[in-house]
């Protein structure tokens, strides 16, 4: 696994402490069509850049975040609680 | 004596032609493979079939893999799909008039838990209603048969049982790729390589009618995307979307030493596998990596944890050096099982979904889809795999037999 860390209220954890939870997609509307629905379950956008993606801490406090990284050097751009402005890192 | 160090041309290079009627997209053993029985199962003329490979041939996944091939797959339209590869495998060196030195070594899928016991049964099972040469063995026979392994009870996880998959061989990964690309290129078919594709054309009707390339535009018939760890990037260029999520894999070989180990060694509680190649390295590797990145980055941490899991396996491992590592793209699906066939697009196909099982369906694959562009009909073989069964919830579960990459 290579290595890079998410900022936690305990400091930054490395990525072993955590489970993959994949890209952020907007949520479904509960009256979407069922095409809108089954793209929203299966089809994912797989970016080679820049993504915005969810982390479980699994091994640690056992909860949520999402930071924006670059999937082609695995570059953390923006931690939790942080806006990405593109060019920025 | 002299002709023994012959230089030996595999690919003729003919200019590009302005147009096609069919064009491949990505030029390793599915693309060439499918290219080769295009020819030979269909009589296409092979001056009217392009390969285009932006790297060299037998780049990416078709140049580093495990080179295992085996059929003990779980779903009954894995099996099926499977051991028709295995009957192709079994025939392609004479088939190619190339040497693809498949040894014969037997595949053993270790169970160190009971359910894992209760998975490999099942695999058993239904590979036997198939006329799958498979079954469960326990600690006495898996002893006699490997002697390599360790059986010790004194180790976290002891091995208590082994789907014993006897036909499970290892080739030359290499020979598939010179093999199906020399046949095609003699036969006159066009191998372009260094020619990236920058674009997939369509009509007003949004029908595909050809690719814009890194060295200008061609018109097709037919385009079918070959490309495995790059298919989001082709299949993004058609307007196509997809569940594959990209992982990288990554495996190491030591040093080459005579033949020790025997058979093919497969973990999936301790996420390890273990072949010798024909040039006498050992073969370790291990899971993908658990989330979606583009980095082919080799990493000291799987090093570390991956021979601490071999090693416990198969302890005389232990005094050999490690000589090369390696990390590659798979492109992984939700079911673990590929996608092919048509898209929305019309004469769009893609061959894709290959995570860590493509090397050993690429002789199974190539004769499917020659079939479905040369007769538009879908064989029975890879209909379940469609791109559209997502939609349809009708996945083909395959993570027991293929989630540790082998």
């Amino acid at each position: 696994m290579s290595h890079f860390h998410i900022k936690t209220p305990f400091g930054l954890r490395p990525v072993s402490e955590f489970s993959y939870g994949g890209e952020v997609r907007p949520p479904l509307a509960p009256d979407a069509p069922d095409e809108e629905a089954i793209a929203h379950l299966w089809l994912r956008a797989n970016v080679a850049g820049v993504q915005k993606e969810r982390w479980f801490h699994s091994s640690g406090t056992r909860r949520w975040y999402t930071i924006v990284r670059d999937t082609r050097t695995n570059l953390v751009l923006a931690q939790p609680g942080e806006e990405y402005t593109e060019g920025a890192a | 004596m002299s002709g023994l160090l012959r230089g030996r041309t595999f690919f003729k290079k003919y200019p590009m032609k302005k147009s096609y009627d069919i064009v491949i997209i990505g030029g390793g053993a599915h693309g060439l493979g499918t290219a080769y029985y295009l020819v030979k199962n269909h009589g296409i003329k092979a001056e009217n079939i392009a390969v285009l490979e932006m790297n060299y041939i037998g780049a990416g996944g078709s140049g580093r893999n495990t080179t295992i091939v085996r059929s003990n797959y779980r779903t009954p339209e894995g099996i099926r799909f499977y051991e028709r590869s295995m009957e192709l495998w079994r025939g392609l060196s004479q088939d190619l008039d190339f040497n693809m030195m498949m040894s014969n070594l037997g595949h053993f899928t270790l169970a160190h838990t009971d359910s894992s016991v209760r998975v490999q049964r099942e695999r058993a099972e239904t590979n036997k209603v198939l006329g799958v040469d498979s079954r469960l063995i326990f600690r006495d026979e898996i002893a006699e048969l490997c002697p390599e392994l360790n059986m010790s009870l004194d180790v976290p996880y002891p091995i208590e049982a082994a789907l014993y998959h006897p036909p499970g061989s290892v080739l030359r990964h290499d020979a598939v790729v010179w093999g199906y690309g020399s046949q095609f290129s003699m036969r006159g078919g066009h191998i372009h390589q260094g020619v990236k594709v920058t674009a997939i054309r369509k009509d007003s009707a949004g029908k595909c009618i050809g690719v814009d390339t890194s060295q200008g535009p061609i018109d097709a018939g037919v385009v079918m995307s070959a490309v495995a760890g790059w298919t989001t990037q082709v299949t993004d260029l058609a307007g196509v979307k997809t569940p594959i999520t990209n992982h990288p894999l990554q495996a190491f070989v030591t040093e080459p030493v005579k033949p020790l180990l025997h058979k093919i060694i497969v973990s999936a509680s301790l996420h390890t596998y273990i072949s010798q190649t024909d040039r006498g390295e050992v073969l370790i590797g291990s899971e993908i990596e658990p989330y979606t990145t583009y980095s082919m980055r080799s990493t000291n941490t799987f090093l570390e944890h991956s021979t601490a899991n071999a090693l416990d396996v198969v302890p005389l491992l232990a005094r050999l050096k490690i000589q090369r590592q390696w990390t590659g793209y798979c492109d992984m699906t939700p079911d673990y099982s590929p996608i092919m066939g048509k898209t929305e697009v019309d004469n769009f196909l893609i061959d894709a979904g290959w995570g860590t099982w493509g090397f050993k369906a690429s002789a199974v694959c190539g004769e499917t889809m020659a079939e479905l562009i040369a007769t538009n009909r879908t064989p029975d073989l890879i209909e379940p795999f469609r791109l559209s069964r997502f939609a349809e919830e009708m996945l083909v579960p395959e993570k027991a037999a293929a989630s540790v990459s082998h």
